[in-house]
């Protein structure tokens, strides 16, 4: 822009200070992606120590020499160490930090759907269908089924999605989908689905504290296959919302002005919740319902990254499975043996912190 | 430079039962700034809304540079026409820098990132609105006025040949909405951008307009210059009102119309010499 024709259209004369945009927009790029590198090393390291600790001590030497990350001449580590690493520790601290990946990811979009902060993952009903789903597979139990997966994921995911679609269906009149119509009756289905729930339990007796445990949610049931099986879900689920992002952040704008540049908003909004409750019913069914990750860790990356979802996504993704991977660690080691539901550490521990954050900095 | 940039023609819209606009029709040139007046719900805002192919009219074609408005995908429809709206969803804190370069949005290719040409508008665009140094402040904090400046800033971002404005200075002090409209003003007239513009205050538009389409139940009662449209006679008609009275004298001191309005008890506050404005 000619700096004379400028000041002829600002009618103030003289040039404007102010910081160029160019040196802004490359050092919040910069920024975010230092955010995201270093959340990754976090990542790893809390997956290293997620593996190391537990009710049997394994030493970082092992962990290495077991996984082969280093050409070792010493001495090789015994069977049921290995074991214990590869069969158990290491598929669930991978589940836990899919789960947290998902979860935060899915919070992420809701909030920016919904122009709410206080969205989470679970709004549109999932954790509700996923328990009705759950429940029903625990009172009417089948003892094998075709890939080993178990009935209990299986249903608790198919309530999830199936609860999902209707609340969309619900809130759908001809092409175009109501975001309220969409939040409230995603609280009606939720609070009716909850109380089937409850009216199950009660008469569900001697499975009672079945139930009521996978109601907690918790990773005790981690293996390879739940790792395989539950991948390409998350991976489709957050290829869809990453695909979505830049649209996203437009969409943070309204859904009137979103369109009036040149984002096809109804095609746009259906992608995220697609993605979004992939990412959600994938999650609850291998975890059942983990509160606080969705809700917490966007909230807490948006300060650190800001709000362009490009950034925002991968940085949640990574935060929430940090998050999720520590607190299941702490989940089986406070009272080791012992294992704590780790939906509960994370309710105990997530309450009072997004609380504090609130204090801090109140929401917008 | 006096090519036909949007013809409207014999639009029917239409809420529920009633008709919001009824064979409505007009056309503006490239370059062209129109000021769309009339009273509230007489289909300003749904005009402008069909017009930014938001509202798909039920009868009548709305033509854009050549096609019509909805053939255009929402992506090269948002190339040639920017919308600033009222208001901006104010959910999460984005910085004037970060919102106006949203306005690059639909220039940009899928998974494309921002290249330094469009920075590079969009440190024009803020420039051009008078607020480069206010890149760094977050939206919520910003007053009216700035407000509406960083809109005007990420519409101009859109680099449009169309700029539709609804209410732009409905909730300014009277020195700012004399402020965005002369920036308006001088964007079109150095900028060649056109701007179709629904405005309440019709001496404020009298004094920066040129061209007028005044609105009454969905159909435009008059269309032409100031001195064409803003009459005693077409106001009184347009905002027929049993509690004011509606009196166009000339200004002193710029000789456009100038509307007085009064509420009809108190005679004693009609000026004299306009006796046969007490209509019953």
């Amino acid at each position: 822009m000619d700096g004379q024709l400028a000041n002829k259209i600002t009618g103030y004369g003289g040039k404007e200070a102010g910081e160029p945009v160019s040196s802004f927009v490359k050092a919040r790029r910069r920024r975010g992606q230092l955010v995201i590198a270093l959340l990754l090393l976090i990542l790893l390291l809390t997956l290293g120590t997620g593996v190391i600790l537990g009710a049997v001590k394994i030493r970082l030497s092992h962990l290495v020499r077991a996984l082969r990350l280093w050409p070792d001449s010493g001495l090789p580590v015994d069977d049921s160490t290995k074991a214990i690493i590869i069969e158990l520790r290491l598929p669930r601290a991978l589940l836990a930090a899919m789960v947290g990946a998902a979860l935060a990811l899915a919070g992420a979009c809701f909030q920016a759907l919904f122009l709410n902060p206080m969205a989470d993952p679970y709004i549109l009903g999932a954790s509700a269908g996923a328990a009705l789903g759950a429940t029903l597979a625990f009172l009417f139990p089948v003892d094998q089924l075709p890939f080993g997966i178990g009935l209990v994921p299986l249903a608790a995911f198919t309530g999830a999605a199936v609860t999902v679609l209707l609340v969309s269906r619900l809130a759908r009149s001809g092409n175009y989908i109501s975001l309220y119509g969409m939040l409230l009756s995603g609280l009606a289905v939720s609070a009716f689905f909850s109380a089937l729930v409850s009216l199950l339990m009660y008469f569900s007796h001697q499975r009672l504290q079945q139930i009521v445990f996978w109601l907690m949610g918790g990773l005790g049931r981690a293996n390879w296959l739940y790792v395989r099986t539950s991948l390409p879900y998350f991976i489709v689920g957050a290829a869809v919302v990453q695909i979505q992002a830049r649209a996203l952040n437009v969409l943070l704008l309204g859904e009137e002005t979103a369109a009036s540049l040149g984002v096809e908003v109804e095609r746009t909004k259906r992608w995220l919740f697609l993605g979004a409750s992939l990412l959600t019913a994938t999650a609850v069914a291998v975890s059942g319902p983990i509160g606080f990750v969705g809700l917490i860790v966007p909230h807490v990356l948006r300060m650190l990254v800001g709000t362009d979802h490009r950034l925002l996504l991968p940085a949640s993704a990574l935060g929430g499975g940090i998050l999720v991977v520590a607190a299941d660690t702490l989940a089986r080691t406070v009272i080791a043996p012992t294992e704590l539901p780790v939906g509960l550490i994370m309710a105990l521990g997530g309450a009072p912190f997004f609380l504090s954050l609130l204090k801090r900095r109140p929401p917008l | 430079m006096n090519k036909k940039l949007l013809e409207v023609q014999e639009i029917r819209f239409r809420y529920n039962s009633a008709f919001a606009l009824k064979d409505l029709s007009f056309e503006l040139t490239a370059g062209e700034m129109i000021a769309i007046i009339g009273p509230n719900g007489s289909g300003k805002s749904t005009l402008l809304k069909c017009v930014s192919g938001l509202f798909q009219p039920e009868q009548g074609n709305i033509t854009l540079a050549g096609k019509n408005i909805f053939d255009y995908t929402a992506r090269e429809r948002a190339r040639r026409v920017a919308v600033v709206p009222q208001e901006t969803a104010l959910a999460f804190d984005l910085t004037v820098a970060e919102a106006v370069l949203m306005g690059r949005q639909p220039h940009l290719k899928p998974f494309q990132r921002e290249t330094p040409a469009d920075v590079a508008k969009v440190e024009a665009a803020l420039e051009q609105t008078g607020i480069r140094s206010l890149s760094q402040r977050s939206v919520p904090t910003l007053s009216g006025g700035e407000r509406q400046r960083m809109l005007i800033a990420r519409a101009l971002a859109q680099e449009p040949q169309l700029l539709i404005l609804d209410e732009p200075t409905s909730q300014l002090d009277i020195t700012y909405q004399g402020e965005i409209l002369g920036l308006l003003q001088r964007l079109n007239s150095h900028c060649q951008v056109a701007a179709l513009v629904a405005i309440h205050d019709l001496n404020l538009a009298v004094q920066y307009f040129d061209r007028f389409i005044l609105l009454a139940q969905g159909r435009i009662l008059a269309q032409g210059r100031a001195a064409e449209v803003v009459t005693d006679e077409n106001l009184r008609q347009a905002y027929a009102s049993r509690a004011v009275e509606i009196i166009v004298n000339r200004h002193p001191v710029h000789q456009r119309p100038f509307v007085t309005v009064y509420p009809k008890q108190q005679q004693a506050f009609e000026p004299s010499g306009r006796k046969k404005g007490a209509v019953e």
